[in-house]
Parts: structure tokens; C-alpha cells; sequence
């Protein structure tokens, strides 16, 4: 009996432990949401929507796209610093030289930002497309979508040419690689398939969003470039895309160049295309005041902040603009004043140090601190901060000069540029540049790309304009003979290792 | 009671209940069985002398009695069970019970314990029965000395088991414990600590005055019953209870001083003047005249502190009590940088339904106000020049500090004075144990734990700050909260029969923390008078640049498990163990794994064949196999979430964005660690010298890690997945004897060594195919990688161009250098590896008379360390700007730039003279006092290295171990005087 009660107990103890104890281990989140319990209303399909939109607002950081391509191109430069900054291990000289190499981080940073907006309009066009909540304008949103994608393949056809193709977020395999031909023509499909779904007339409820007004402009910009990178001449068909555009009757070029690069610019009636920025919400995004600018000119904008000190122009470029050229004033040269006007100086060990920006640059790699004429494209708001807040300049990606300059182009490459010269809105970009128009016998490739130069500086199409044109592997300032095989970027290492498909670009 | 989910911890405290109402119905239940008492003397084998204090318990229950003053007990017993009666320093002895109602038992004085009590898992046993590789250091053999954490009293004692404190003088910093090598890429490294039985307790509330033994389970059979969380290896901490009988009051406290503070050596004004003149005569404009130095103006002269520890303890059979009072103030070597602690502590025993009851109740509260360092003032400390005056009383701008400007450069004396940061903790933990002696052989124990915790930290910097100058202030409030429950019921049963003796456990766990924090961040302040405590005051917050944010996380553990040990005749010996362990971290698709383990031993002293070799008093051979996890990973990593991404311009409005945080990973599962050890423990000499070795083999598998992956398919370029593969092996050796011994002066002395090689095995499959990542990212202008993750290779191995001298325009030389004297990366060669060959510890414990001495001593001998204050300042390149380090004034013939090489690998293998202490016990005849002790301690004495940076006792934690960083602090000797009295 003894024996049993003891056996008993035991039995009981096990057995109340294996019943009553709790083994439920689902995790409960609070200060995110499941996916799950996500898509339950337009708005939510909106909210996620737009991600594939804030993916476009790293394009000008100092590491990304934007960055890549200036410092490769003969606008900008960032030569080691005389205190031994900004060399940062060459990484800059790198893209200056064209010794592209595929370890280099803003290398790296401008693919991710190309296939992380890839990967993340595929993720959104999943969710948008399998969602059963329907609402009006759900066409168009998936429009938009689609020809966002194709503005980060343009630019992935433009930069390395061979690129992953992936439109299937639920296809989980590595994507294969395709060249520039078939990406060129898909770039080309989606826009065209797309292109009628979108909102037709710009509008502040369509700001920075993609329009039809933008995808014509894309379009002609891929067309102006496909002899260079798929050897088509589509000259004609990139006229037709401009004449899309024109038709709409929506743009016009500003009275004031400058317009188009304010605070608030999105009054201008020229820019097709923009990024929104906002001081704080897209912080850490649009900086170029502290990229460039010397801390001395704290005092000219009342800037907080300190100033890095690094990215300026190349001095060979400052030349090509007349003395009288409107544009010329995109950039900070000689003597600085105050924003009272008075001209800046300082007082060292005994000397007045007066402070002015040269134009020329006596050492590349070891530049003096006011050495280098200095960007103010973008008008510059005061108390900026890098740590609290930033350019709220929303980032032109598409104007109107640049659509009527590439019609104009082609139209010359057709041996018809004669056609246009007398069109108003090109004659208003010269003219409200304090230029004369152009008349058919001045034109010539050297004069061109020398315009689009002044006309676009630091705006991220040079790089492009220069391999067009010929002469992206011409020696420049500081800058060797470089490779034919440089008109394309490599294939970062990092991209290579984590999908064995991709075969590195020739040269590399 | 909203914080807790009543939902998901209704189970377990149903659970709870039923079984509190077992706790009391089974001892009516069990009544019929009748209880009996048994009475005693326990005196001194050699002298009669009766003795006080002796633990009288029933073996394999944790009931039991002391002896009182005469040296008398008295114990209720039901059934015939076997007692074990235990005192510090003599052998412990067990007596059948059966038959007796007196027991009276003369206890031998001993050295070495064989029958000493070891701390396993959910339960005890002796030494001599131990077939895991388990470390028990009991209160004789602690570091004397002072310590803000009781790991300090382990330092050099268990072999394997690393304790060093990266974080130097740091009144604030921990000990970095880790044992056996590196076993994890990602995971945590730390062991799972448990303190009287409640798992992961924070050790800044525990007084190491009240740590009575520390046990430490090294191997994966010892391990294995703690599942996924013993990996890392357990430590389990002992603390003093309370005990019957004597009501006694201890006290001990300290004061202490630091002195000699070591820092990076670097110019004095002198010395910087005359090298600018001598060596960069360009950059005369840099010398300002003044002759400050920096690291004086932000430093107290002589840092103090003090300790009290009060400890009153007492009661009778059935009801007694260990509570401790103690406050602990702590200067930082830097000036704003303080720790006080405080802690009431009490333990309570109570028996009940004629001792078939124990209740062992435990409550604490502990406080920490503190003002945390910021390293970086150090650095600024270092490279800012000697010659520029502090104060510039004019400059309305700096609020009249002097201002230079420079890329993160900045006046560490404004960046001290401009700022207050203040902090506070409150822990709260509470927790019962209930153990039921269902029949003279079943016990069942029940343990709830609850602790709380709450931390917020007040954080100011002025218009003044110099990294905000031309701003406003900045406030900062943050705060939180975290709360662990544990449950834990076990059931103990033992059989014996003649030479055979079996017990069997089996058990369930479950345990939830939850923890959640908020911060609120605002600027622009009108003035500075607020400090933190106007946070609505700033214009921050109609701007838009104020933040705030609040985040809140659960996680779950639960687990089952079993246990069976076997000793045949005290010759064979075996364990069995196997837990069944799941936690929420993991994918829906393993959550759950499996934990088993197997040991056995051997004691061949016992076998007929040894019995007649006189010398040999114990020889035991271990074999043991187990598998352990690792679930340190943190939480919702496998799931798919959607979060904010920014915010969008949409219809003219900025609306937010969400997208899923991260690549999900639902396969997501254990690292899992197979080790397999064996050992041999020995006795020899009538016990006076005794040893363990280990060897064991260590491999975890499935290892987590952050690998590139390709974008798209994924969404972002990093998946945290289970791929690798890691080993270790080595040897340890411990010793321990007493080199001699007379009437009144005895020398015992303990030894350990531990030899430990790593090993990245695999680091790829079909789908992550590179075999090589880049770490030990050396920032700034340097900005290389100074290590690579690579298959085949040591964790910490260095890479770099290989130094080989200087030319004759004192420029550096390369092995394999291209044409313009650099080392292409793919030429670059293993230059260094942080892990130490081999580690040893001597500590040697001396007593004469009533004196008491002891010297406490650490050697590493290789594994490397990167110097970079040496890779950054030995060059006269950014001279001027920054100041340099001495050696390069000492040595000035180096002209090149910096340049990442093996240069600046040092050889890192040093000899520590950790601790000294001198001891005095008076004789006292007092009638109230039963014990005086006064003694001093100089702790971190002296260190005999070739290394030339600060300390070469650096982090070995994490994946880029072996990096002496820019951010430092300090390192000083303490010295400590202190009493310890008893009533």
C-alpha cells in the first residue's frame, strides 16, 4: 500500500506537469506590425506604396548614385585635403581616375540604392496587385510603380550595362543576368505599356510622383542614348517621346534659372521630376551645403552646424562658363561677405586672412581650405544643421531644359537641329542665362556638351552627356587616359559573391 | 496588473496554484508515514572540541539543520533517509539514518574536500561524484580585494574561464567572462548566470561579501540540462543563507583609493613645442603657448571609494533569516564620473508540517544613481594639443572655452563640464522555493521568481557643448522597464539498494521577460537652467527636430527536462541528461530542439587493484558527451514585420511609409554546440595536492550569421541565417596544494592553465559561397579592415602588409610591396591573432599566526593585439592639429604616414600581478566579538609586457577581438583598507 501511494504520487506530479504546464511560443510584437495584420485598408496599401518612393530619396547623399557618377565625371572633384582629410584611402581618387574598383563603397552604395528600389517596387507591386482591397486609382498606383522600377533599371543600364533582372517578388531564385539590349528593351516596354495609365496633367497632388510628363522624359532620355549603349539610332523615336511631353502643354523654362533650385521650389513650372525633401523628414538625404562648403561660410548663410569641406568643382569646368553667364553664380568663387555683406575675414597670428574661394586648386591632394569654387546651386536656408536638419530643396531629377535640350540633340545627331532652332523655350535657356541664342552654324559636339555642362551642372547627367559624346575616356584635370571599359562601372564584389550568376563587366 | 499578460501566464500560474495546494495537502496525505526526531553532537575528530555551525542535512533535499553552540542539533526526520553533515573544512560525512534516534559524529579537518558540496544543475552532489567538468571555488580560494561584481573573486581561479575587464577603472564596467574560446558568431558570448537557483539575475546585486561558492559548468554534459542557454557554459552563484541557531551580525567595509592612473602616453607642451621645431617646423602657427595637460584637467587627483556590508542573520529550527544592508560609493577616475549602490537583501528559511515543508523565501531591492564616462573625452584628452590654453574668456561663442576647429575635435574640459548625465536603477526580485518532501525518497520543489527592473537616465548637453555649438541645448530623457518571471517545478527521487544508488529529476521550466523603453530628445533651449527637467521648453518640438520613440518586446522559454545519475559503490558513476527546450525567438518551423547529454566516471582509487597505494587518496576518470544551444539572438528576428521607412509626398501631404524591416527568415533555429570532454580528477598526499585536467572538443554548428545575400530576390542585402560551423579544443589544468604546512604558517597554493585553439570550420554552403569577410573596421583616415571571417582560419586572425623596417628616409618597407611601396590587399598575409596560446593563474594564499597574506597572478602567453593609437598618432603626419604618442618622440626616425601594417600588431602576451593582500585576525577574548579581521589590497599591481599601448588585456569577446580602440578608459591600481568583524 505504502509502495502505491508512493508510485501514485509521483504519477500525479508528472502528469500535472506535462497537462497544465504552458508551452504556447508564438511571439507577441508590439511596436511593429505582422505582416499579417497589415493590408487592411487603401490606406495601408498607400503606406506601403510609397516606400518604393522614399527609396528614390538617397539618390543625391554623399555616397550614393548621385555622388558616383559627379566624381567620375570632369564636374566635381574631392581632393585630399591639405590636413590629410577626405583622401579617405583613395576611395574618391578612384572614381576621379576612372580605377574603378569593385570593392569601392560608393560603388557598392549606388548599386543597393539601384536594386534595393528594384527589389523594393517588386515587393510593393506583390502586395499591391494580391491585396483583394480595391480602390479608384489602384491602375494608376501600380503604373507608377512600374515605371519607378524602370528608372532604377535606366539607371542600372547606364552605370553597368549587365544587370540582375528580377519583376517577380514571389520568385525567390537568384536572378539572372541580361544585358543591355534586353534591358533596354524592357525599360522601354514597361514605360510605353504604362505610360497611359498615368496622371497626365502635373498638379501638387501628383508632386514627386511619377506622370506621364515623366515617363515620355525618361523614355527620350533612353532613346538619346541607345546608339551609345545598345548601337541603335533612335533619334527619331527620342524626338517623338519630347514631343509627348511638349504636347502636354504642362511646362514651360523659368523666367529665372535659379527658380527651379529654391527652398521652395515647387512653384517652378519647369521641373518635371523631382525628389521631395523635407528639413526633417527626409534628413540625412540632401546635404550638399556641408559636402562642400568651408565652415568659414557658416557666417555667409547663418549656417549651426560645422561644415565638411569636401566635394567642389573641378577647376577646369569653372572656365567654360562666360564671365556673363547667368550660371556661373551656381558657384561660390572669390571674395566671401557675411549675410550683413560685409566681407569675411580672420585674423591669424597677426595676419588678416581674408576669405575667398579660388577657383583653381594648387595640389590635388593636398587642397588648401578655400581652394576650389564652391556649389550653391540650391538655394541655401539658414540654421541648417547637419545633426538636426537639412536641405528642405526638393531634388530635380527632370526639367524641362533638360527635355528641350535633349530633343534639341537629337535632332542635331539627325542633321536637322535646324528644325528647333528658333524654338522659344531653347532660345529662353540661353537668353535667361544672360547668352545669346544659338544659331545652327555655332553648333558643334564640343559647344553642346559644353552648354549641357553649364545648363546641368552637379545636376547628375554629365557622366552620361561625356560618354555620349566621346570623351569620357580623355585625360582631364588630375585625371589619366582611361579604358574604354570604364564607360561602364564594375560590378561591386559584394553583389558578385552573394549571386555566383553575375559575371563582372569586362576589364575588372 | 496590465504589464503582465494575465492570458499568457495564466497556465503557469495555474500551474502554481495546483501545486501550492499539493504543497499542502500532501504532507496531510502523507501523514500515516509519521515523522520522528533525531538529536546529536557534532565535534572535532582530533580534539572532541564541540562545533558550532555544522550543516546537517538530509542528502538530496535541501532540509536540513546547523549546529548550535555546543555543537548540538536536533532534526525532525521522516522516513530513514541519510544525513550529510558538511563543514568549511573538514570532510563532510554521511550516516545512515535508519534505526537511530542519536547521532553524534566526529568530522576530520581536511584540505581538499572530497565530499565537498558542488552545485549541478536543479539539484547537489558531492565531489567526488561529479561526472561533468565542473569548477567549484569556494570563499577560501576567492581574490581578496574589492570588487563593484562578484565574477572579480574568479579572476585567474577556474582554468578556461576568461575574466578580464576591458573597460579598465570604469566604476560602471562589468567583466567580460568567457569560457572556452569563442563558440558563436552572432549569438551572445556571455555565460547563463544563476543565482540561487534564479537564472540570468544582474550581478551589480549581488555583494560579493555574501557569495559563498561559485560552481561553474563548463562542458556539455554539466551544461546540457540548461538547454539552449548553455552554450556559453553556467555559473552558479552561492550566496550565504540563512541559517539556525546563532544570531550573529557581520560586518565588512572598505575604503579605497586609486592611484598611478595609466593612460596613452603623449607629449607633454615641452616635448610638443620641441618636436614641431624639430620635425614639422611648418606647423609653428599650432603652437599657442600654453602648457596644459588635458588628461589632469578632466581627472580627480585620487579617485575614493567605500563599502558596507552589513549582514544579520539568526533564527530558530523552524524559522530564520540572512538579511544584508549594503552601500557601495564608487569615484570614477574621470572628474563627472561616479557608481553608488545600495541593496537590502533578506533570505528567510522556514519549515513547516514537521519539516516536510521548506520555504526558502528570498526578497531584494537594489539601487544604482551613477554619472556614466564618456570615453571620447579621454581620446580628445590625447590627441588635443598640449600647448592651447583651455579657457579663452572672451570667446562669447564657446562659452569662453577655446575653440580649434577639426573633424570630431573637440575641448574635452567643455565637453565635461558642458553636459550632466545622470542615471538610476532599481531592481526588485522576489522569489519563493517550495520543497516537499512527498516520502522519505520523493521530493518536489516549485520556485516562482519575479523580478522588475526600471532604468532612466537624464541627459543634458548646453549651448556650450562643442559638438552643438550655435545651437541650443539638448535634453534627453529615456527610460524603461523590464520584468522576468520564472516558474519551475522538479521532482527528485532517489533509490538505493545495495551498492547501487540512483536519482532521477525531471522538471519544467517556463520563464518570460518583457522589457520596454521610451526616450524623448528636444533642443533649442532659452537657457541652460532647466538641465533636463523643462524638456517641453525647447523649440525642438514646434520645429520638428525633437524625437521620441517607445519599443516593447517579449520573449518565452520553456522547457522539460530529466535526469538520471547512477553510482555504483562510489567506483562507477554515470549521468544521463536530456532537456527538451523551446523559445519564441525561433521560426515557426523550429521552435523546439532537443538537449541530451551522457558522462560517466570512473573512480579506480576505489577498485581493489588501487585500494593498497597509500599516497593516492583519489583518482577518477570522466568521460562526457552533450549538446547545448544558444537562443541569445534577440527577438521577432525569423518573423516578417512591417515598420516605418520614412516618409512620403503624397497628395501633398507627407504621409509615413511602412515596409518589412527586414529579410525574415522563418527556418530560423538553434546554433547548436556538441562537445565531448574528458577528464581526470586526483587527490594525492593525504589530499594536500589535488588536480584536475580536461580535454574537450567543442563544435558548434548551424552558427547564426548576417550574410550577404543578392537583392532581389530579397529585399535587403543582409539575411540572419544558420550556416557555419565553429570548433575549439584545448586543455585545462588545474592545482591546488599546500605547499606546506606547520603549526602556524601554511602555504597553499592553486594553479591553473588553459590552452584553447579556434577554429572557423565552414562558413559556406550551396548558397553563401563567399568564404571571406572583411572586420575590424579601423576608421577614419586609416579605414581598412584589420581581420577577415575566412574558413579554416582562427577567429581574431589579423591581416595587413607585413612591416619589415624603414628605409633610409625613414619611410615605411613592405614585404611584397607594388611599385609605389604599397601591399595590394590580396597580398596582404596573417599577420597576428588575438587569442592567447595558453593562460595560467597562481594564486598563493599564506597564513601565520593571525596573519594572512595572498598573491594573486594571471599570465597570457601569445595572441596579439592592434595598437591603433600607435597606428594613428606614431607618425609626425597629423602633428600640429593633434598631438602624438611619446613613443614616436622617444623614436622620432619614422617619417611616413600612418599606414596600416604589422607594425602595429603587438605581441600582447603579458604576466599580471593582479592582487596583493595582507591580512591581520586579533585574538580577541571579547565576549561580543567573535572575529576581527583588518586588511589591505592592492589590486591591479603590475604588469610585465612588451606591449606599448595602455593594457594588453583586451576585449577577446565578439568577432573582432584584439583591438585596443581610440575610446578608452583609464587603468589604475586600487588600494583597499578594510575590517571585517563579526558579533
Amino acid at each position: 500500500m505504502k509502495k502505491i501511494s508512493k508510485y501514485l504520487f509521483i504519477l500525479m506530479v508528472g502528469g500535472a506537469m506535462f497537462t497544465l504546464s504552458c508551452t504556447n511560443l508564438d511571439e507577441e510584437v508590439y511596436s511593429s506590425i505582422p505582416l499579417d495584420d497589415f493590408f487592411r485598408t487603401e490606406a495601408d496599401v498607400l503606406m506601403n506604396a510609397g516606400r518604393a518612393y522614399t527609396k528614390l530619396q538617397r539618390f543625391p547623399e554623399e555616397q550614393r548614385l548621385w555622388s558616383l557618377m559627379q566624381n567620375a565625371s570632369d564636374e566635381m572633384v574631392i581632393p585630399g585635403r591639405d590636413d590629410g582629410l577626405w583622401w579617405e584611402q583613395g576611395r574618391w581618387d578612384e572614381l576621379h581616375t576612372h580605377h574603378f574598383n569593385p570593392t569601392n563603397k560608393i560603388l557598392r552604395q549606388s548599386w543597393e540604392f539601384v536594386f534595393e528600389g528594384v527589389s523594393a517596387c517588386n515587393e510593393v507591386l506583390y502586395e499591391t496587385e494580391t491585396t483583394p482591397i480595391q480602390f479608384e486609382g489602384k491602375e494608376r498606383i501600380l503604373a507608377e510603380i512600374r515605371v519607378l522600377r524602370a528608372l532604377f533599371y535606366y539607371w542600372g543600364i547606364d552605370n553597368w550595362g549587365n544587370i540582375p533582372y528580377s519583376v517577380d517578388f514571389t520568385d525567390r531564385e537568384l536572378p539572372e543576368q541580361k544585358d543591355r539590349v534586353f534591358m533596354f528593351s524592357f525599360v522601354e516596354k514597361e514605360i510605353l505599356d504604362n505610360v497611359e495609365k498615368l496622371q497626365t496633367m502635373p498638379g501638387p497632388d501628383y508632386y514627386g510622383r511619377v506622370t506621364k510628363g515623366m515617363a515620355y522624359t525618361l523614355l527620350a532620355k533612353l532613346y538619346l542614348n541607345a546608339e551609345t549603349w545598345i548601337g541603335q539610332n533612335m533619334y527619331q523615336k527620342a524626338v517623338d517621346a519630347c514631343d509627348q511631353v511638349i504636347a502636354l502643354n504642362a511646362y514651360s523654362i523659368e523666367d529665372d534659372y535659379f527658380a527651379n533650385f529654391k527652398v521652395y521650389n515647387e512653384a517652378s513650372v519647369e521641373n518635371i521630376f523631382v525628389i521631395p525633401n523635407h528639413t526633417v523628414y527626409t534628413k540625412d538625404r540632401m546635404y550638399w551645403y556641408t559636402l562642400t562648403l568651408n565652415d568659414a561660410s557658416r557666417a555667409t548663410f547663418n549656417f549651426k552646424g560645422e561644415m565638411w569641406d569636401g566635394f567642389v568643382l573641378e577647376p577646369p569646368f569653372f572656365n567654360k562658363y562666360a564671365e556673363n553667364d547667368v550660371r556661373r553664380k551656381s558657384f561660390l568663387f572669390g571674395q566671401q561677405y557675411d549675410k550683413a555683406g560685409n566681407p569675411i575675414y580672420f585674423i591669424e597670428q597677426g595676419d588678416t586672412a581674408w576669405f575667398a574661394y579660388t577657383p583653381t586648386i594648387g595640389n590635388y591632394k593636398a587642397r588648401g581650405r578655400w581652394e576650389g569654387a564652391r556649389c550653391c546651386k540650391y538655394e541655401y536656408q539658414e540654421n541648417l544643421e547637419y545633426y538636426v536638419n537639412d536641405m528642405e530643396n526638393d531634388f530635380v531629377l527632370f526639367r524641362y531644359a533638360d527635355l528641350i535640350y535633349t530633343r534639341f540633340e537629337a535632332l542635331w545627331r539627325l542633321g536637322r537641329a535646324g528644325e528647333m532652332i528658333n524654338d522659344a523655350h531653347l532660345m529662353k535657356i540661353r537668353t535667361r542665362a544672360g547668352l545669346e541664342p544659338y544659331n545652327v552654324s555655332q553648333l558643334n559636339a564640343e559647344e553642346l556638351l559644353d552648354e549641357f555642362g553649364r545648363e546641368f551642372a552637379w545636376e547628375g547627367r554629365r557622366r552620361q552627356d561625356q560618354i555620349r559624346f566621346g570623351v569620357w575616356g580623355n585625360t582631364w584635370w588630375n585625371k589619366p587616359a582611361s579604358d574604354a571599359n570604364a564607360r561602364l562601372f564594375p560590378i561591386p564584389q559584394t553583389a558578385l559573391s552573394a549571386n555566383p550568376k553575375l559575371k563582372q563587366n569586362d576589364g575588372f | 496588473m496590465k504589464a503582465i499578460d494575465i492570458h499568457s501566464f495564466c497556465k503557469a500560474y495555474r500551474f502554481f496554484l495546483i501545486a501550492a495546494l499539493f504543497s499542502l495537502l500532501a504532507p496531510a496525505l502523507m501523514a500515516q508515514q509519521g515523522s520522528r526526531m533525531v538529536k546529536g553532537k557534532v565535534s572535532d575528530f582530533n580534539t572532541g572540541e564541540s562545533l558550532p555551525g555544522v550543516n546537517v542535512s538530509v542528502k538530496g533535499t535541501q532540509s536540513g539543520t546547523v549546529t548550535n553552540i555546543d555543537g548540538l542539533f536536533e532534526l525532525s526526520l521522516s522516513g530513514e533517509p541519510v544525513l550529510l553533515f558538511s563543514f568549511v573544512g573538514y570532510t563532510s560525512q554521511e550516516v545512515a539514518s535508519k534505526g537511530l534516534n542519536t547521532i553524534d559524529v566526529r568530522l576530520k579537518p581536511t584540505v581538499e574536500s572530497l565530499d565537498e558540496v558542488v552545485v549541478i544543475g536543479y539539484g547537489l552532489t558531492t565531489k567526488k561524484e561529479v561526472t561533468g567538468s565542473i569548477a567549484s571555488v569556494k570563499t577560501e580560494d576567492f581574490n581578496k580585494g574589492s570588487y563593484n561584481n562578484p565574477m572579480g573573486l574568479l579572476q585567474g581561479k577556474v582554468a578556461g574561464l576568461s575574466i578580464t575587464k576591458p573597460d579598465g577603472a570604469d566604476p560602471m564596467a562589468g567583466y567580460q567572462i568567457l569560457l572556452r574560446g569563442t563558440n558563436t558568431l552572432t549569438s551572445g558570448q556571455g555565460p547563463l548566470i544563476i543565482v540561487d537557483g534564479v537564472a540570468g539575475m544582474d550581478l551589480k546585486n549581488v555583494s560579493f561579501e555574501e557569495v559563498e561558492s561559485v560552481d561553474v559548468l563548463k562542458d556539455g554534459a554539466a551544461a546540457a540540462i540548461y538547454g539552449t542557454r548553455g552554450s556559453n557554459g553556467v555559473i552558479i552563484i552561492t550566496t550565504k543563507r540563512a541559517k539556525t541557531g546563532i544570531s550573529k551580525v557581520e560586518y565588512s567595509g572598505y575604503l579605497s583609493i586609486q592611484v598611478n592612473p595609466r593612460m596613452v602616453e603623449n607629449l607633454n607642451a615641452e616635448q610638443f613645442t620641441d618636436a614641431i621645431m624639430k620635425y614639422a617646423p611648418e606647423k609653428a602657427g599650432s603652437l599657442y603657448g600654453a602648457n596644459t595637460d588635458w588628461f589632469k584637467e578632466i581627472t580627480r587627483a585620487m579617485p575614493v571609494s567605500h563599502r558596507h556590508n552589513l549582514a544579520i542573520s539568526g533564527g530558530n529550527e523552524t524559522f530564520s533569516h540572512r538579511t544584508v544592508f549594503f552601500v557601495d560609493q564608487s569615484e570614477g577616475l574621470l572628474r563627472d564620473n561616479a557608481s553608488n549602490n545600495y541593496l537590502l537583501k533578506t533570505n528567510i528559511q522556514q519549515k513547516t508540517f514537521g519539516g516536510k515543508l521548506s520555504l526558502d523565501y528570498n526578497i531584494s531591492y537594489g539601487i544604482r544613481d551613477y554619472k556614466p564616462a564618456n570615453y571620447d573625452m579621454f581620446y580628445q584628452a590625447f590627441i588635443r594639443n598640449p600647448t592651447s590654453p583651455v579657457y579663452d574668456p572672451g570667446n562669447s561663442y564657446t562659452g569662453g572655452y577655446t575653440l580649434i576647429s577639426g573633424m570630431d575635435y573637440y575641448n574635452p574640459v567643455a565637453m565635461l563640464n558642458e553636459r550632466t548625465r545622470t542615471g538610476k536603477t532599481d531592481d526588485a526580485g522576489i522569489n519563493v522555493r517550495a520543497n516537499l518532501q512527498l516520502t522519505p525518497t520523493v521530493s518536489w520543489v516549485n520556485m516562482v521568481s519575479v523580478e522588475r527592473s526600471n532604468w532612466e537616465e537624464l541627459y543634458y548637453r548646453t549651448k556650450y557643448y562643442p559638438s552643438r555649438l550655435g545651437t541650443g541645448g539638448e535634453a534627453e530623457i529615456s527610460n524603461g522597464r523590464s520584468s522576468d518571471l520564472q516558474y519551475e517545478s522538479t521532482v527528485n527521487y532517489r533509490y538505493e539498494k545495495n551498492q547501487h544508488q540512483v536519482q532521477l529529476l525531471g522538471g519544467y521550466t517556463f520563464e518570460e521577460v518583457q522589457a520596454n523603453n521610451s526616450y524623448m530628445v528636444n533642443t533649442g533651449f532659452d537657457t541652460d537652467i532647466y538641465g533636463p527637467h523643462n524638456i517641453g521648453a525647447g523649440s525642438g518640438l514646434g520645429e520638428g527636430t525633437a524625437s521620441m520613440g517607445s519599443y516593447k518586446e517579449k520573449s518565452r522559454l520553456i522547457s522539460f527536462f530529466g535526469r538520471a545519475t547512477y553510482n555504483n559503490s562510489d567506483r562507477f558513476l554515470a549521468a544521463l541528461s536530456l532537456r527538451r527546450e523551446g523559445s519564441s525567438r525561433f521560426g515557426a518551423n523550429n521552435k523546439w530542439g532537443w538537449f541530451p547529454s551522457a558522462s560517466i566516471g570512473w573512480r579506480m582509487n576505489n577498485e581493489a587493484f588501487m585500494k593498497n597505494i597509500a599516497w593516492l587518496n583519489d583518482l577518477k576518470l570522466r568521460i562526457g558527451y552533450g549538446i547545448t544551444g544558444n537562443q541569445d539572438i534577440g527577438n521577432y528576428k525569423s518573423q516578417i514585420l512591417m515598420g516605418r521607412a520614412g516618409k512620403f509626398y503624397y497628395n501633398g501631404t507627407w504621409i509615413n511609409t511602412y515596409q518589412p524591416v527586414s529579410n525574415p527568415n522563418p527556418d530560423l533555429k538553434w546554433e547548436n554546440k556538441h562537445e565531448i570532454n574528458a577528464g581526470i580528477d586526483f587527490a594525492v598526499l593525504k589530499n594536500r595536492l589535488s588536480g584536475t585536467i580536461d580535454m574537450y572538443y567543442r563544435k558548434s554548428t548551424d552558427l547564426l550569421y548576417t550574410y550577404e545575400v543578392s537583392v532581389p530576390p530579397y529585399l535587403y542585402k543582409e539575411l540572419f541565417t544558420n550556416v557555419g560551423t565553429i570548433s575549439n579544443r584545448g586543455v585545462e589544468l588545474s592545482l591546488k596544494g599546500v605547499a606546506v604546512r606547520t603549526e602556524n604558517f601554511n602555504w597553499t597554493s592553486i594553479l591553473t592553465f588553459a590552452y584553447n585553439k579556434n577554429r572557423l570550420d565552414k562558413f559556406t554552403n550551396e548558397e553563401f559561397t563567399n568564404d571571406s569577410y572583411d572586420l575590424g573596421w579601423i576608421g577614419g583616415a586609416i579605414g581598412v579592415n584589420s581581420q577577415k571571417l575566412r574558413e579554416g582560419q582562427s577567429l581574431g586572425t589579423f591581416y595587413g602588409p607585413v612591416w619589415i623596417g624603414l628605409d633610409e628616409l625613414g619611410k615605411d618597407l613592405f614585404k611584397n610591396a607594388n611599385p609605389v611601396g604599397q601591399v595590394n590587399p590580396e597580398d596582404w598575409e596573417v599577420i597576428g591573432n588575438a587569442f592567447p596560446d595558453f593562460t595560467l593563474g597562481w594564486s598563493n594564499m599564506f597564513s601565520w599566526g593571525d596573519w594572512d597574506m595572498s598573491i594573486a597572478m594571471r599570465a597570457s602567453i601569445g595572441g596579439q593585439v592592434l595598437n591603433t593609437y600607435r597606428l594613428y598618432y606614431e607618425n609626425w603626419g597629423g602633428i600640429g592639429l593633434n598631438n602624438v604618442v611619446l613613443s614616436q618622440y622617444e623614436n622620432p626616425e619614422f617619417t611616413g604616414n600612418a599606414r596600416y601594417s604589422s607594425k602595429y600588431v603587438e605581441d600582447a602576451s603579458f604576466l599580471k600581478v593582479d592582487n596583493i593582500s595582507l591580512g591581520y585576525n586579533f585574538a580577541l577574548e571579547s565576549k561580543y566579538i567573535s572575529r576581527l579581521r583588518m586588511y589591505a589590497t592592492a589590486q591591479d599591481v603590475w604588469t610585465l609586457t612588451g606591449y606599448k599601448g595602455l593594457d594588453p588585456e583586451v576585449n577577446l569577446g565578439g568577432l573582432t577581438p584584439g583591438i585596443e580602440y581610440l575610446s578608452y578608459y583609464p587603468r589604475t591600481t586600487l588600494l583597499t583598507l578594510g575590517v571585517q568583524v563579526s558579533f
